[in-house]
């Protein structure tokens, strides 16, 4: 800090004293706009000016005469020439350049700057780009559209990631900030169409202002504003989207009929014995039960046959499809009105969404906002905003995913109506024919009917989400500004889940409570139950913030300093109330003290209790210095520092202050002379390199507990681990250095920026497998690891042609390879290795996430069984093959996880009113493991694959296949090891449509009788899915869990 | 120029007072519910996760030995850990990670926990005998867990070869990065011992709840653990000074015999309520009781229709558990402290004293009326009945395997056989492999030494 001070002296003392001063405005020809960041130069002098906000600049000029360049992004240069003294404010009108790009203003969240004059690497996203597709929310948006910016769909929420990985075991997701300040609700809150811009930063430059937190990137969402001088604007907006139904190709099973045969095989083989006798009375599939019956006699041969022959022509997909999903669609309104006078500026928008999804669940969402920019003084600016969001939603039928039984999956014959339309019970927890036997008739239906489950069990929620901000902004001295800004943010969550008598829930448990000696009672009164869960979010932030921006005849200097303190605060409870009546909305009271009898198992039983009350702080105390340097608009030196403490625990010992700092420099190289060419009118080098943090609550230094729940017998307070005492567990760090260039051509109809980067993770937490003789478990976290990451980030936007016909490419490639520096591996064995294509693998040298799989010697031409190797043997002993013996050594690598190039080409055409666009985005050089057949999981929980069909059968099938025999009893290494074998893994190359949208506009200059500015119309497709793919078994490796499903939506915008 | 830097050094001036004074903002902790264990309470709440602490007992040594059997199907439809544990095969015969071995120390670590910090809370009127309690209660659980891991991994105690058998490690603190060493089966005793005699010291006589260790408990498990030594002397003593405080015992004629589980939870001679996680293999629906041990019942004894399940197809299922469910009883009960007394007493030559207990037991456990007390006075003939009657009374209680294992020191030559689709697996007295093979995985993270065969 001392430093800066110093250097700011020194600067101040450079000003020459014996010039005039030039005072100038520059605004927009027509619209009288003042304009900002326009670029004054005096040819013979060599000094230059940039304007302000207000559009202002100053200039000490000498007497004379002089030429004034004037040139700015996105308007035609001007040269103007005056003499000095000038007497009065020199008013200079630039004409807009049509054609030309618009200048890019990035926000940092601490300032706006001019991307020209940034040392760091920023991608940013306009409104144009943004609002090609139509979403309900914000980040859904910005794949595709943002460089470095991709989406890991590995789990089934999916993790946002700038620049690929950071951290090994923490939270990946980068630092979302709204305007100001992270956001700390939940981004969905968010309507789309309020957003202006999107800015991501990428280096160690851009985001290492945001300290501990940035490790990740940074993504910051700039909300629309109203500008001063401004004609009232209103826009009306309104777009339905239509959405195809899912496909469910995430289930994957054997078909009806193989199955049906498979379980008469495996009855055959006395397998369901068990089961049968159990005390637990666990279901069996419905084929079973008529074999058990047909074998009791209880009914025929011929109406056993009849029967699974019925079975083996369903298909549970379908009937699923058929009876649960219904058209989905989103709708979604808004208005905006802006405007804004010489002192007041404002910005009015409503919007509301409506969603239904296939499954009947509704969603909608109100937001508010207004924001307010007053000039009280000349030196005194005061800004408002408020934002509401109300968002309520209300769960619909029964996910096919939530069909569960307590032993496996639903076999693939399951129906869930019958030839009426009536619900259908399917096997859910015990066997149905016990239960009907049991409590001579004082028991409920104990069937399960999934058609109407989820009606019976709805969850609604209901969100108030108010964030409120006031900006102070005062000019002590010329170019010293202090501003003070403080956010006020709370969001409300009442959810609640109401099991009604009729679900499946509730008729369980007051059925399994029910005591029948002589007389009936219920413990488990008849009633609904319902769960509340109340949640309110609580953020202040306030930050104080001193600006300096001073022009000297060839420096421009601009630092920034500050403070802030930030308090996030959780609070939360839960609680359970039994036997509702609905329709009163009186309550039963429970014993959760005393054990009952369970009526299936005679086992002591408690009734659930689950009250709770949760609260979480996270408190951020900051300070952090910014600035840049520019000498002749040529050469950019820029700095940043930033301190971080928090109250995580435990940080507080060892790394309460946690020192984060970045540097940078830029060159514009096409201005020097004796690079001056044709060839390349402007070229800039950037080079940036400092470090960042990423802190994760998870993480603590010391043993904790978690209190968890109430002994039932001691009635004490029970807890458990939640962490194990590490003491020299750090923050992580993140150092990046990044060397970028921009290049423009044609009068900027071709620009491009390169960006090659380094990432270095430090000090990175991660699971290290740990002998349990230690009793904390299998992996304990230590800050073992480090990771790096190198890149290359490209992106072109070129106007292809400029006539009648306006036809603009964008076009981004990022080339990403992780590996890992050092890794903490006590364990070599093969098994660590192969897990999925979700494990962390920790080989020096490889990626963070390498494929690697159990070498494949095909299938034994006798019987089908897949054969590895054992020292170089072809083998079929999978107990040594599978086992703590085998090593990283034993099996083949294959390549990352992680695509190594990704990126997207987005055209746009414009053509008298018509503008078509689309987007093809790619991934390549990457691998991912299929699932395959699984005999164990497919004899005891139902669970299979349709490459059963495919499996070796008789000598010589396996030249065809390399699907395992089907073996009864099944081995359960035998299936590991053709799971996690050369056989399933495949590449993830793939090309993907996804967007296009075509839209025509009216405007009141080609239809003068129109009383709006204009209309548009707008047509887009979402989702359109795979172009192109390498594998040839039709799965999309990005969406392994579940395919995104095609959305086509109609736009139509007034602007007046 | 000057006002530049008076505007500075005010900003910075408050800016740093700010942080000074912030100090205390931090301090507060991000989660309610967290807690770095330092209080009595933390430490209570810890020994008070039942679900960690008296539900996770291993069954491994259970599952070897012979007491029940398992049909060919239902031994094909299981995993091959579960086949190789029942076959008594060399290797292999646990799951990975999530094992008896992993909840033995898991355990051992949470003991240590409290062991660790309990003498850094200073001690005054009001919490002195809460903090002894809560120590006593550590101690317990580490014995326990100590134990039932010898028990299973090492062989039987033996006056002279256990200063060099290989035994378990013994992990005393709670640093994890330790590497684990096997202690001799000697100094795993010794360790056993002095934990509960010093847990004896600190436990009340009375306990809050069964779940939780009390002085009986600890004499009970002091009495257990000199028996497996075969130090009958001690055996006896501490029997004596557990039954001293509590000694009921249950008249199963109270009880429904036709009920699921006719035993109740927490009855009347639960001294501690423990319980195994079972291995499937073992699991109710499954386990069929050797028809030997059925026969051996006598038509008046209570026990043959409340502790069996007549299947309805000659096999007869246990459902006699002391924890009133499907799961398998492991903590201690009187009758457990009875039969042992009864033991070394027989052994000790004091044969009216040892018959006078067996004979208070079986009077509860047959038919009102038809009990005749046994009155013999050979002393061979009497322990052979009592091992007889423990092995009746004791079944499926995690038990067998330490019986088997001493007795067969003492020469019984008990061999295990079981038969399996035809071919016949055979288990004979004394074998190296009555110290279970430890999980293939510890052994390669920690380089310890495996059992050899």
């Amino acid at each position: 800090m001392k430093k800066y001070i110093l250097l700011m002296l020194m600067c101040i003392g450079i000003i020459s004293t014996k010039a005039q001063t030039l005072k100038g405005k520059v605004i927009e020809a027509g619209t009288s706009k003042p304009l900002q960041n326009i670029n004054i130069k005096i040819d013979k002098l060599n000094i230059s000016a940039i304007t302000n906000e207000q559009g202002d600049f100053t200039f000490a000029l000498k007497k004379g005469e002089a030429l004034l360049e004037i040139t700015g992004i996105g308007y035609l240069s001007q040269i103007k020439i005056i003499s000095s003294p000038y007497n009065g404010l020199l008013t200079i009108e630039l004409v807009p350049a049509i054609n030309q790009l618009e200048e890019v203003i990035v926000n940092t969240g601490y300032q706006k700057i001019a991307k020209e004059r940034a040392t760091g690497s920023f991608s940013h996203i306009s409104n144009e780009t943004f609002n090609q597709q139509i979403s309900t929310d914000v980040m859904s948006r910005l794949e595709g559209v943002a460089p470095a910016l991709s989406v890991d769909r590995r789990t089934l929420s999916g993790s946002i990631m700038v620049r690929g990985l950071s951290t090994l075991t923490g939270d990946r997701s980068p630092l979302i900030i709204l305007d100001e300040f992270p956001y700390a609700g939940d981004i969905t809150n968010i309507n789309p169409n309020d957003v202006e811009t999107v800015t991501i930063l990428k280096d160690a430059a851009a985001a290492s202002i945001w300290g501990a937190k940035a490790g990740n990137g940074v993504i910051v969402i700039t909300t629309k504003k109203g500008s001063y001088n401004k004609k009232i604007q209103i826009n009306v907006n309104a777009s339905t989207s239509i959405i195809e139904k899912p496909n469910l190709n995430e289930y994957n099973n054997v078909s009806a009929a193989e199955y049906v045969d498979l379980e008469k095989f495996l009855f055959s083989k006395g397998y369901y014995t068990s089961q049968e006798n159990s005390t637990a009375k666990i279901p069996l599939s419905p084929a079973v039960e008529l074999m058990i019956s047909a074998r009791d006699g209880k009914i025929t041969q011929e109406q056993l046959q009849v029967q699974l022959a019925f079975l083996k022509t369903q298909d549970i997909k379908n009937n699923y499809s058929n009876s649960f999903f219904k058209q989905a669609f989103n709708n979604q309104y808004n208005v905006s009105l802006k405007g804004g006078g010489s002192n007041m500026s404002w910005y009015v928008f409503t919007g509301y969404d409506q969603n239904k999804s296939a499954l009947g669940a509704d969603y909608s969402r109100l937001n508010l906002k207004l924001d307010n920019t007053i000039k009280l003084t000349n030196k005194l600016e005061i800004g408002i905003s408020l934002l509401l969001g109300k968002i309520s939603s209300k769960s619909g039928r029964t996910s096919f995913s939530s069909i569960t039984t307590n032993n496996g999956s639903l076999p693939p014959y399951t129906q869930f109506v019958d030839d009426l339309g009536n619900p259908l019970a399917v096997m859910k927890t015990y066997r149905s024919s016990f239960v009907s036997t049991l409590g001579g008739g004082n028991l409920l239906d104990w069937n399960y009917y999934p058609l109407t489950d989820g009606i019976n069990m709805p969850s609604t929620s209901a969100k108030l989400d108010i964030l409120s901000n006031l900006r102070l902004s005062y000019t002590l001295l010329k170019g010293l500004k202090l501003s003070l800004n403080y956010q006020y943010e709370k969001e409300n969550t009442n959810s609640n889940l109401v099991y009604g008598l009729d679900s499946y829930y509730t008729r369980n448990l007051i059925n399994q409570f029910t005591q029948i000696a002589g007389t009936v009672t219920r413990p488990v009164p008849l009633g609904s139950i319902r769960n509340d869960n109340l949640n309110v979010l609580t953020v202040n932030n306030i930050r104080g913030q001193l600006n300096y921006d001073h022009q000297w005849k060839d420096i421009n200097l601009s630092v920034l300093g500050g403070g802030e303190l930030r308090e996030a605060r959780t609070t939360g409870n839960g609680s359970t109330t039994y036997g509702i009546d609905e329709n009163t909305l009186r309550n039963v009271s429970v014993d959760n003290v005393n054990p009952y009898k369970s009526i299936v198992t005679g086992s002591n039983i408690y009734i659930p209790y689950n009250n709770n009350y949760d609260g979480l702080v996270n408190k951020y105390l900051s300070t952090f210095i910014n600035g840049a340097i520019n000498y002749k608009g040529k050469y950019t030196l820029s700095g940043s520092a930033r301190r971080d403490a928090s109250n995580l625990f435990g940080v507080a010992t060892n790394d309460l202050w946690n020192p984060l700092w970045s540097i940078g420099a830029s060159w514009l190289i096409s201005e020097e002379d004796f690079l001056k060419t044709k060839f390349l009118p402007y070229a800039r080098l950037r080079l940036t390199y400092g470090s960042s943090g990423n802190s994760d609550s998870k993480n603590a230094a010391f043993t904790t507990i978690s209190y968890t729940g109430t002994n039932a017998y001691t009635r004490t307070q029970y807890a458990g681990f939640s962490n194990y005492t590490n003491p020299n567990l750090k923050w992580e760090t993140v150092n990046t250095f990044n060397l970028g260039a921009d290049l423009r051509w044609f009068n900027n109809r071709l620009s491009a920026s390169f960006d090659y980067y380094v990432k270095k993770s430090l000090d990175l937490i991660g699971g290290d497998p740990i002998d349990y003789t230690g009793g904390v478990g299998f992996k304990i976290n230590r800050n073992a690891a480090e990771i790096s990451a190198r890149g290359f980030d490209m992106e072109i936007n070129s106007i292809n042609t400029n006539g009648a016909l306006k036809w603009t490419t964008s076009l981004f490639m990022n080339l990403y390879k992780d590996r890992v520096d050092k890794y903490y591996l006590t364990s070599a064995a093969a098994s660590t290795f192969v897990n999925g294509n979700n494990t962390i693998n920790g080989n020096i040298g490889l990626p963070v996430y390498a494929i690697y799989a159990y070498k494949w010697a095909g299938l034994n031409p006798q019987n089908g069984n897949p054969r590895g190797y054992v020292n170089g043997e072809i083998s079929e002993d999978y107990t040594t093959i599978t086992g703590a013996k085998a090593t990283i050594a034993d099996l083949t690598y294959f390549g990352t996880a992680f695509p190594k190039l990704t990126g997207a080409i987005g055209n746009s055409l414009k053509w008298n009113g018509f503008n078509l666009d689309f987007r093809i985005t790619y991934k390549f050089g990457y691998y991912f493991r299929r699932e395959g057949i699984d005999y164990t999981s497919l004899y005891s929980a139902r669970k299979g694959n349709e490459e059963y069909s495919h499996r070796w059968q008789q000598p010589g099938d396996e030249q065809n296949t390399s699907v395992p025999s089907a073996i009864y009893p099944s081995v359960s290494n035998r299936d590991n090891f053709y799971n996690f074998s050369e056989a399933t893994i495949l590449k993830g190359d793939h090309i993907r449509l996804q967007n296009i949208g075509l839209g025509y506009v009216f405007s009141k200059q080609a239809i003068k009788q129109l009383s709006f500015q204009n209309i548009t119309l707008r047509i887009v497709a979402n989702n359109l899915g795979i172009l192109w793919r390498s594998n040839t078994y039709r799965l999309d490796p990005d969406y392994p869990m579940a395919e995104p499903t095609k959305t086509f939506s109609f736009n139509l915008q007034f602007n007046l | 120029m000057k006002t530049y830097f008076k505007y500075v050094s005010l900003v910075l001036f408050v800016g740093t007072l700010c942080c000074f004074s912030c100090k205390k903002f931090l301090d507060e902790k991000p989660d309610a519910s967290l807690a770095v264990p330092t209080t009595l309470k933390d430490f209570q709440a810890l020994l008070d996760q039942n679900a960690q602490i008296n539900e996770n007992d291993p069954s491994s040594g259970e599952v070897s030995a012979g007491e029940y059997y398992v049909t060919d199907a239902d031994f094909l439809a299981r995993t091959e850990t579960d086949q190789r544990i029942y076959t008594w095969q060399n290797d292999n015969v646990l799951p990975a990670l999530e094992n008896d071995w992993a909840y033995c120390y898991r355990l051992v670590y949470r003991a240590n926990t409290i062991l660790n910090d309990i003498d850094k809370i200073e001690v005054n009127s009001l919490n002195a005998l809460t903090k002894q309690d809560i120590k006593g209660q550590a101690f317990y659980h580490r014995a326990k867990a100590f134990l039932q891991a010898v028990v299973i991994w090492a062989p039987v105690y033996h006056q002279v070869n256990s200063n060099t058998d290989l035994g378990v490690p013994l992990r005393l603190n709670i640093n994890f990065n330790e590497i684990s060493v096997r202690a001799t089966v000697k100094e795993n005793y010794n360790q056993i011992v002095n934990d509960i005699k010093k847990a004896i010291r600190l436990l009340p006589e009375i306990p809050l709840h069964v779940v939780r260790p009390s002085k009986p408990a600890a004499y009970g498990l002091l009495s257990r653990t000199y028996l497996l030594m075969g130090d009958f002397e001690n055996a006896k003593l501490y029997a004596d000074s557990c039954l001293a405080i509590k000694s009921n015992l249950l008249d199963y004629n109270t009880l429904n015999a036709t009920s699921s589980f006719p035993i109740t939870q927490f009855n009347p001679e639960v001294i501690i309520a423990s319980r195994m996680f079972g291995l499937p293999i073992i699991g109710a629906s499954r386990a069929k009781i050797i028809l030997e041990l059925y026969n051996s019942y006598d038509v008046k004894d209570l026990r043959k229709t409340i502790y069996f399940k007549d299947n309805a197809n000659g096999t007869f299922s246990f459902k006699g558990s002391y924890d009133g469910s499907s799961l398998y009883f492991s903590g201690i009960a009187t009758d457990e402290i009875y039969l042992n007394r009864a033991e070394c007493n027989a052994r000790l030559g004091k044969i009216p004293t040892a018959l006078s207990d067996l004979n208070a037991l079986l009077k509860k456990r047959y038919k009102t009326g038809t009990y005749i007390d046994y009155n013999l006075t050979d002393q061979k003939a009497v322990l052979e009945l009592i091992l007889k009657e423990r092995r009746k009374q004791l079944l499926m209680r995690g038990l067998r395997w330490g019986d088997i294992k001493r007795l067969n020191r003492e020469g019984a030559g008990i061999n295990l056989t079981r038969i399996i689709n035809g071919k016949t697996y055979y288990l004979p007295a004394n074998s190296a492999r009555f110290a279970l093979p430890i999980p293939e995985d510890v052994i390669a993270l920690s380089g310890m030494p495996q059992n050899k065969y």
